[in-house]
């Protein structure tokens, strides 16, 4: 499963998931893609779900890029367990992907199989999305 | 660039970041025309009016505005809605026959090639466009290219594209088309067994003073609640 190999610090504050992507928002490497339409927490195994459900589908030939990375920990105190004695464990992995985010492109395929593969993908994200085709005219 | 393409704009002097949100949904997107060493104008142009226009690349507009005053300009920038595509602004670049200017031009290709059919290779694109250099008058279309004889390892690179009108701006050794010996997926990601104990073992690495302190400090708490 996807995840940084070295960190500074082990746990980290949850923030605030404001506005629209200021980047990452347009085909940058292949022809298709999956664009996040609303703002989310995606985690590891979402996005390894949904990148091994497309290549499958695509067989062979094309390329798959992901274009999020999930490097920012999340923390889960035990069941059972009191309030109080200090934040909880890291439970797993998440990338932050705020609305217009490019999540995935793929490249090489052939375009209904393209589409086919992207809505499976698809199946396996939490949020809403577009999938996108490059524009011929830049 | 033969084409000559007309649009009407009108001056602005709204640049509020109200007015121009209600400009846009009047169906107007703001827009600015610099260039050639002359001040900068800012004009707003319809929305209906700018479609013919964006689904052509590297054209000359005959901007015509207010008291019969028309300008050359081509499209530098169109900034949109990241979701919607909706159209947000639009930078204009004023040109004549004389000064050249720095265009992308889309690089195609047509026919499969060799290395694909015959040798089980991954055709990849690794840049669509080429940026160059070049007077309004003698910027091509595209550049269109057979990849039909291709075999697998080749690499096309920009200079092997033919344009002797102007220079490229693009390095010559950047690559455009290859035919590589393929995989399924071509991907940095990490063996499933290894990634597992990532999480526990960044845990551990990370604060092993920290978390014996907090451990300490957590054990005697619950010993009092108990």
């Amino acid at each position: 499963m996807l995840s940084p190999k070295r960190i500074k610090y082990r746990k980290m504050q949850r923030g605030k998931m404001k506005g629209v992507a200021p980047r990452g928002t347009t085909l940058a490497f292949g022809e298709f893609g999956i664009q996040a339409l609303e703002s989310a927490w995606i985690t590891n195994r979402q996005l390894e779900a949904a990148r091994v459900a497309m290549t499958r589908k695509i067989k062979r030939g094309g390329r798959v890029w992901m274009r999020v990375y999930p490097d920012k920990p999340f923390t889960k105190k035990p069941a059972e367990t009191r309030m109080g004695s200090g934040k909880g464990n890291v439970e797993g992995w998440v990338a932050v992907v705020l609305a217009g985010r490019m999540i995935f492109e793929m490249g090489g395929v052939e375009r209904e199989l393209a589409l086919e593969a992207l809505q499976v993908a698809a199946q396996k994200l939490p949020i809403r999305i577009k999938i996108c085709e490059v524009d011929k005219n830049g | 660039m033969s084409q000559l393409l007309s649009l009407s704009a009108k001056k602005r002097n709204r640049d509020t970041k109200a007015s121009l949100k209600n400009m846009r949904k009047e169906g107007r997107v703001p827009a600015i025309v610099y260039g050639l060493n002359k001040e900068p104008l800012m004009v707003e142009v319809t929305t209906v009016d700018m479609r013919p226009h964006l689904s052509q690349r590297n054209h000359v507009i005959e901007l015509s505005l207010e008291g019969g005053v028309s300008e050359k300009v081509m499209i530098k920038a169109v900034e949109r809605d990241p979701i919607r595509k909706d159209l947000v602004h639009i930078d204009f670049l004023r040109v004549d026959n004389e000064h050249p200017v720095i265009v992308n031009v889309p690089v195609t290709t047509f026919g499969i090639p060799f290395g694909v059919k015959t040798q089980g290779g991954v055709f990849s694109t690794m840049k669509k466009f080429v940026k160059l250099r070049a007077k309004v008058q003698d910027i091509p279309d595209k550049f269109d290219m057979d990849v039909s004889e291709i075999n697998s390892g080749t690499i096309i690179y920009v200079r092997d594209l033919k344009f002797d009108k102007g220079t490229f701006v693009t390095p010559g050794k950047t690559a455009l088309y290859g035919v590589t010996t393929g995989k399924a997926e071509v991907e940095e990601v990490k063996p499933v067994a290894a990634a597992a104990a990532a999480p526990a073992a960044d845990a551990k690495a990370a604060g092993k003073t920290d978390a014996k302190a907090d451990g300490k400090a957590g054990d005697k708490k619950d010993d009092k609640k108990k």
